[in-house]
């Protein structure tokens, strides 16, 4: 009897004390608990949430630059999409919002990468710590950004401080529910966020996927062109271009070919104008079937310019459909990311507000001439603040072509007494119309953040 | 049971002297395997002395000279008397003892940790011995249990693994509702297919907390612990040989509803290929029906009025069900052949089985089979020391070339049109519309490529696709009783199974043309060669180590006082992985020689349109470990054999939990009492109710949810464009999670009237499931939400469960002509007591997959109201605001949740069987009726335009509205050029549709013979057998001819015949 209860104390022990460590392991061996720098890294190199699932479809759709026949209207499903594009009263019909869903998870994981590199040892290799402390902040502020471009009103600062802005999460603790902040202190995050991932990231990091120096910079002057700082914008902007410049002349590409474009270029050598590659898949109602480009759009292409030829292709059936420019796919899916031609745009843009005639014009032509038959290009002069002006408006809704700049462009301008413009959709022989001054130039909050997060509406 | 006494005595006459004290010897033996009896006391009733049998069932024992007589008792057998004749003694007498029936019923429960004679057992146990196991036929051991042991619930019928079965009823939200399977007193990790039934000797369903806690974190849904067969000692080599045969009907194909005739089919077609815009060409050449092309084809002017009339009576004539049945479906068979040897001397006992399964699948090309062998020898090299080992093999082959008939759909939510044809009149295959146009593939030839159509026929010979499975399962047990009272057992089990398959594309077949063709480059070259293409080397390994120690005490204190008890601990790892495999490119099957080099980076224009890389070679690796570590006790005390009171105490951690749980030690733990009331002095009922025992238990379980995280995890994968590492992010992580816990009340009566006329049981429960995992909803604005594939799971939501089990047995009339019926009756409720539920979920999802809500079942099926159909235009009726009209977007989108109908239980509450079997002079024929009870389905139809869409047909087509008046006797809404999907969801998620379930049906037939044969012989047994099941329906509730067991089925389980013997030696 005491042998057999010595052997069982043995047994016992064994098993206790041997417990602790038998039960601490993963159960799914690809299954990682982030602690190294890569770890982080690679969280944010998760292209297919960061890059590859635009989060601004609702701006696409919001835009102008397509129209759909009664029979592609009536087949569609999603009220997001049947809705959205009529800019109607209730958008989303009680379903979760994918813009706004995506936008915070990114943020969310952004967050989890910021907190977790604080918790990182010191001696780790500052370049690659400052990468991804900057990679992080560049994703949390673009998708705050692209979020306020959603779902706030157009920046006015009259009533910026008051105006209702998108809660501004800074934690990952999911835990915490955060209320909306004000359009002022949005986009100040959104400032302050850009300006620290400049200072953290590296002039190129190695793909296009993953955000640089220029992209932060390219985003900053985005963001204050938006504002009508354009003197900070123009500084921002000249400090992207000393650091990036270069353009596709499409003089040397086949304009007329399915694939311009090379798909899903991952360097910087494959596709030289990209600054920050996003992409948005094909959705319902833009989808190959439905899309038709709006004739207004490309009434504006001048004969020689052949970006009317690199963009678009004409279907059998009459319909001139967008071949996804830098995805370099096909019409299956856009590019929205950043490229240095948007950045040539808001440059010009900053210096002509601010009078800089020259340099505004020597940015539109040397954008130009990349994108028109060399033989017969002329350089644009002797043009008035408002003439390069007009030129530069209408140079941007050429070439970013359903970036999501169109309704950007539309919110920004509202007031402005020569761009502002309303747009037009006929469905069924009536006529549905969004004026500059309309309350729908901010969609409204998801309804499921609504009724757990009990915020404020966007009145509409 | 009428008592007979069967003893044979093998005399042989010798001339005794007869003497005042002789001597006699002898030997007990088992009537029914003649196997020796050790331990038997025979006793001389005249002269009073006594003997007990030896280990080989021999006995001497001292008899009065002249005439006496001589009992013989044993345990479990009727006791016998034998005249022994002064001047007739033979030498050795063989006496051959009969089971007592009555005392049978008392039967030794398994619960995988211990044995237990059910008269002492105060949980709930459903035991399934090997009679009842064997009453049906079958490769599978899980499919024995429909329809015969009360509370186990089959969700699908004919189901064949665990996750078809419920033990009374359900205790969890979101996490695994599959019933614990153990297999010889560990959990079993491998393929329940990979189980010989044969080998099997009983199954037990450990029911509520006493039965099953002891099963700790794993089981709150219920234990089935399957016991397999062992030889025994001092046995001679018994040897059983069964087989059987089982042939199937073919399939009806024309039993769903979800079809329509082909003419109607090519009108409907004609009317939207004239009303344009529907068929538009695509750039990704989007599949059109084959009559669409023939349309297309006699507009262009390729093909005359002639020709197309030609092509469209050809059609009309067509129906693909019968093409189906004729090429694709047939009967099922199986064959079925087992034969296991057992027995043992004094220190030594061995079980040897093998059997062989051949299945012929109901798809042409598909089938399956497996062999098992199995060894197990048991030895006692010392007194009180036994030791065992044992080693099981399985291997399954399966090959898997057949095309049902959703094969033959063109395209994902496609149906396939009706007039497809498989075959001309003379057995040519025909190419029929497949992922994409006809008439782009009919021009593929002429641009240079391979003939690009898919014909089903041919495939069925071009493919071949093959998986094996094989599974070694050793056993190591030492058991060494010592002390007298205590016995130390120690049991480590090693199961490893695997899996691999392998596909083969010929070069002709559709999967390497379609391939080849896609990366055809405008210049004519092909990325992809023509050739065979082989997938193969996926493998998956399971490997599990199971190790236990426990300390069994067991004593009898007086006449009055017993107590037994254990205790010990178990450790366990189960290890999982799967490798990805390769692809083969212009693979030779003769030289197996072939290709991979290929550049997986480099986009390709593709044909029809867009780009794309070559399909790379899987990379995916997994690899799982789950890890337990559990002490247990458990201990049971029985005073007078009256009273009996239990109970077990459980610690479970594990590698699933969180630091904090494993820390906590929270134990499952379980008590439980029970009286036999009809032992008591003061018992006045003994006349009526012999027996009678009260049973009451209460205690806790476990369910643990492998999806759910503790840590904070990504899952790395590697990206196929940058080429980085990437990681997803799994899980934000949560420390607290620990197993879910489900605690039961039980309540139990068991009774038998005199001679066991009537037995039974009653019993009643109520599960309270508490700390279930469910997703915890968050502001989207956390990053929590449906975008992130993440969610927020934690432990906190509640679910009862009640119901009722009630088993009766009467034996109605015995003798030569024996009448025996089962009768069965459960009930089962659940009801969600608390859980969040996201209050914006549209009303769609309640009919799709209902979400859990507070107050209801989570079995509810919901339903809009109906209000009839608008008697002027046939559409559907909605109450707007207290308004019957046809605002159907404002009826659905405002439509308060709160105020949707609980039209119904999806699982049957009620359900039960009733057998009856009749035994005549070896004949036995037992025939199962299963019925099922209060549940209703949702029926399909058709709804205005639907046939305009993608969705489907239905035979309602037919029954449609269409002038004032059909109001009166149709539900079905008019006709309607085109889909709302308002408008259609108020009537297709209506009460209309809601049909009743239930059902009466015959669940199978058995009818057996057992020969006559003489004993002597070495021939012990002879049976023969027949089987029937899926008989079909005695009596349903609904006039829809819909089989509430095969709803949305494209057929009903064909019937099965089966035809076997059994002989043993």
């Amino acid at each position: 009897m005491k042998q057999i209860n010595i052997l069982l104390l043995i047994v016992v022990l064994f098993l206790c004390s041997c417990g602790k460590e038998f039960l601490n392991i993963k159960r799914d061996g690809s299954q990682i608990i982030p602690y190294t720098l890569a770890d982080y890294q690679s969280i944010l190199d998760n292209v297919n949430v960061f890059n590859f699932d635009s989060g601004n479809r609702l701006a696409i759709i919001g835009g102008d630059e397509y129209f759909l026949s009664d029979q592609s209207y009536a087949s569609l499903t999603a009220p997001y999409e049947k809705n959205g594009y009529l800019w109607g009263k209730d958008v989303y019909e009680g379903q979760s919002v994918h813009d706004w869903n995506i936008g915070y998870h990114r943020i969310l994981l952004a967050n989890l990468v910021l907190e977790g590199v604080d918790g990182i040892e010191p001696n780790v290799d500052e370049g690659v710590l400052n990468n991804v402390k900057g990679n992080a902040l560049f994703v949390r502020a673009y998708n705050f950004y692209q979020l306020a471009q959603l779902f706030c009103h157009p920046y006015d600062e009259r009533s910026a401080s008051t105006d209702l802005g998108i809660p501004i999460r800074l934690e990952s603790d999911i835990t915490i529910t955060t209320p909306r902040s004000n359009v002022e202190a949005t986009y100040e995050q959104i400032i302050v966020d850009f300006r620290e991932a400049a200072d953290l990231l590296p002039v190129y990091s190695g793909n296009l996927y993953r955000p640089s120096k220029v992209a932060a910079y390219t985003m900053l002057a985005k963001a204050y062109l938006h504002l009508g700082d354009y003197i900070n914008g123009a500084e921002a902007a000249d400090r992207a271009l000393a650091l990036k410049n270069e353009l596709i002349d499409y003089n040397d590409i086949d304009v007329d070919s399915d694939l311009p474009f090379p798909m899903l270029p991952v360097s910087r050598e494959e596709n030289k104008e990209i600054i920050y590659f996003s992409m948005m898949s094909n959705i319902p109602v833009i989808q190959v079937s439905r899309f038709n480009a709006d004739t207004i759009l490309l009434g504006l292409y001048e004969a020689e310019d052949l970006r009317r030829r690199a963009y678009f292709y004409e279907e059998n059936d009459g319909r001139v459909v967008f071949k996804g420019s830098y995805v370099g796919g096909g019409p299956y899916a856009f590019f929205s990311g950043l490229a240095v031609d948007e950045l040539y745009l808001i440059a010009a843009e900053c210096h002509a507000r601010q009078g800089n005639l020259q340099e505004a014009l020597e940015h539109v032509n040397f954008l130009r001439k990349h994108r028109f038959l060399t033989a017969t290009f002329e350089p644009l002069a002797n043009l008035t603040k408002e003439g390069i002006l007009t030129y530069i408006i209408e140079e941007r809704r050429k070439e970013l072509v359903l970036r999501g700049n169109c309704w950007e462009d539309v919110r920004r301008l509202r007031r402005d007494t020569m761009f502002s413009r309303s747009l037009k959709r006929i469905i069924e022989g009536e006529t549905y119309l969004l004026e500059p001054g309309s309350p729908k130039l901010a969609w409204p909050i998801p309804e499921d953040e609504i009724a757990i997060n009990n915020m404020l509406q966007n009145e509409r | 049971m009428k008592t007979t006494i069967s003893l044979i005595l093998f005399l042989c006459f010798a001339g005794m002297a007869a003497f005042s004290q002789q001597e006699v010897m002898g030997v007990v033996r088992s009537a029914e395997d003649r196997a020796s009896l050790s331990g038997a006391n025979v006793r001389s009733i005249s002269s009073g002395g006594s003997a007990t049998t030896d280990s080989e069932g021999r006995f001497r024992l001292s008899v009065s000279a002249g005439t006496d007589t001589i009992q013989v008792t044993y345990i479990g057998y009727i006791t016998q008397r034998i005249p022994i004749n002064k001047m007739r003694i033979p030498e050795t007498i063989e006496i051959y003892l009969e089971a007592d029936a009555s005392t049978l019923e008392e039967v030794v429960i398994n619960t995988g940790y211990y044995k237990v004679p059910k008269e002492r057992a105060t949980g709930s146990f459903t035991h399934v011995d090997n009679s009842l196991l064997n009453r049906s036929v079958g490769s599978n051991i899980l499919q024995r249990l429909e329809g015969i042991a009360p509370g186990v619930q089959f969700v699908n019928a004919n189901g064949a693994s665990a996750s078809d079965i419920r033990v009374r009823g359900v205790a969890t939200i979101e996490s695994d509702e599959t019933p614990l399977i153990v297999v010889d007193n560990f959990p079993y990790e491998g393929d329940i297919n990979s189980i010989n039934p044969n080998d099997v000797e009983s199954i037990t369903v450990l029911r509520d907390a006493a039965a099953a806690s002891i099963w700790g974190a794993r089981a709150g849904n219920g234990v089935i612990v399957i016991t397999t067969k062992q030889g025994r000692y001092n046995q001679r080599a018994k040897i059983s040989v069964n087989s059987n045969f089982t042939m199937g009907e073919k399939p009806d194909l024309f039993y769903s509803q979800s079809w329509l005739p082909s003419a109607t089919v090519m009108d409907i077609e004609k009317e939207l290929f004239e009303r344009g815009g529907y068929y538009l060409e695509s750039t990704n050449q989007r599949p059109f029906p084959a009559y669409v092309e023939l349309l297309i084809k006699h507009k262009n002017g390729s093909i005359d009025d002639a020709e197309l009339a030609r092509q469209e009576a050809i059609m009309r004539k067509t129906d693909v069900r019968n093409e189906a049945m004729r090429h694709l479906y047939r009967g099922e068979s199986h064959q079925q052949y087992a034969i296991n040897i057992s027995g043992g001397g004094e220190r030594y006992r061995y079980y040897l089985s093998t059997g062989y399964d051949q299945n012929r699948s109901i798809l042409v090309g598909n089938g399956n089979n497996r062999l098992n062998m199995n060894l197990q020898n048991t030895f006692q090299p010392i007194d009180g020391l036994e030791i065992t080992a044992g080693i099981w093999y399985a291997q399954q082959r399966a090959t898997n070339n057949g095309l049902s008939l959703s094969n033959l759909n063109p395209a994902a939510a496609q149906q396939v049109s009706t007039y497809v044809r498989l075959a001309d009149e003379q057995g040519n295959t025909l190419a029929i519309p497949h992922e994409r146009r006809l008439a782009y593939y009919d021009r593929a030839e002429a641009d240079g490529l391979l003939d690009w159509h898919y014909r089903p026929l041919d495939e069925l010979q071009l493919t071949d696709n093959t998986s094996t499975g094989n599974e070694y399962r050793l056993n190591a047990a030492l058991r060494y009783r010592f002390l007298d009272h205590f016995n130390l057992n120690v049991t480590y089990q090693y199961l490893q199974s695997s899996s691999t398959g392998k596909n083969y594309y010929d070069a002709d077949s559709y999967f390497v043309r379609n391939l080849v063709n896609r990366f055809t480059q405008a210049d004519g070259s092909r990325m992809v060669p023509h050739g065979a293409i082989l997938d193969g080397g996926r493998n998956t390994v399971g490997r599990s180590q199971s190790g236990r120690a426990q300390l069994n005490y067991s004593r009898d204190f007086g006449s009055d006082h017993s107590v037994t008890a254990l205790t010990g601990a178990e450790i366990r790892e189960a290890v999982s992985e799967s490798s990805p495999g390769y692809r083969i490119y212009n693979f030779d099957r003769e030289l197996l020689t072939g290709t991979a080099t290929y550049n997986y980076n480099q986009a390709y224009p593709v044909r029809p349109s867009g780009s794309s890389r070559l399909p790379t070679p899987p990379t995916g690796l997994t690899h799982y470990t789950d890890r337990y570590l559990s002490y247990f006790g458990n201990a049971a005390y029985t005073y007078t054999g009256r009273y009996t009171l239990s109970g077990s105490l459980r610690w479970d951690g594990s590698n699933l939990f969180g630091v904090k749980t494993n820390q906590k030690g929270v134990p499952l733990w379980s008590i439980g009492g029970s009286w036999n009331a009809s032992k008591e002095p003061f018992y006045g009922l003994g006349d009526i109710l012999p027996y009678l025992r009260l049973r009451a238990t209460y205690g806790s379980a476990g369910n643990v949810n492998k999806q759910v995280s503790v840590f904070p995890v990504v899952r790395f994968t590697t990206n196929s464009t940058t080429g980085l590492p990437v990681a997803n992010v799994q899980s934000v992580g949560n420390p607290s999670l620990r197993w879910e816990q489900v605690n039961t009340l039980n309540f139990g009566v068991d009774f038998a009237s005199r001679n066991n006329r009537i037995q039974g049981n009653v019993e009643y429960y109520t599960k309270y499931a508490e700390d279930l995992i469910g997703e915890d909803f968050m502001a989207p604005s956390t990053g929590i939400n449906s975008a992130a594939r993440l969610s927020n799971q934690i432990n906190y939501a509640n679910l009862r469960t009640h119901g009722w089990d009630v088993q009766v047995t009467t034996r109605n009339l015995t003798g030569v002509l024996n009448w025996q019926t089962g009768f069965q009756f459960s009930h089962v409720r659940n009801k969600v007591t608390h859980f969040s539920t996201a209050e914006v979920n549209t009303i769609g999802t309640y009919f799709t997959n209902p979400p859990p809500v507070i107050g209801q079942s989570r079995d509810a099926v919901y339903a809009l109201p109906w209000h009839g159909l608008d008697g002027d235009t046939g559409m559907p009726l909605v109450d707007v605001d207290g308004q019957m009209g046809m605002d159907y977007d404002a009826y659905i989108r405002n439509y308060d949740a709160d105020k949707l109908l609980i039209a119904g239980m999806r699982v049957p509450p009620f359900y039960g069987a009733l057998r009856n079997t009749l035994e005549w002079k070896g004949v036995q024929v037992g025939v199962n009726i299963v019925w099922k009870a209060g549940y209703v389905f949702r029926r399909q139809s058709i709804s205005p335009g639907q046939e305009y869409s993608t969705s489907g047909y239905h035979i309602d087509y037919f029954r449609r509205w269409q002038r004032p008046g059909d109001e009166l006797h149709t539900d079905v809404p008019a006709w309607a050029e085109t889909v709302q999907p308002y408008r259609s969801q108020s009537y297709l998620y209506s009460e209309a549709l809601i049909t009743d379930g239930d059902q009466i049906r015959l669940q199978d037939v058995n009818l057996s013979y057992d020969l006559p044969v003489n004993q002597t012989l070495l021939l012990r047994r002879m049976r023969l057998y027949a089987y029937a099941r899926n008989l079909g329906i005695l009596w349903k509730a609904n006039q829809d001819d819909i089989d509430p067991d095969y709803v949305n089925a494209e057929y009903i389980a064909p019937r099965m015949f089966s035809v076997g013997v059994q002989v043993d030696f």
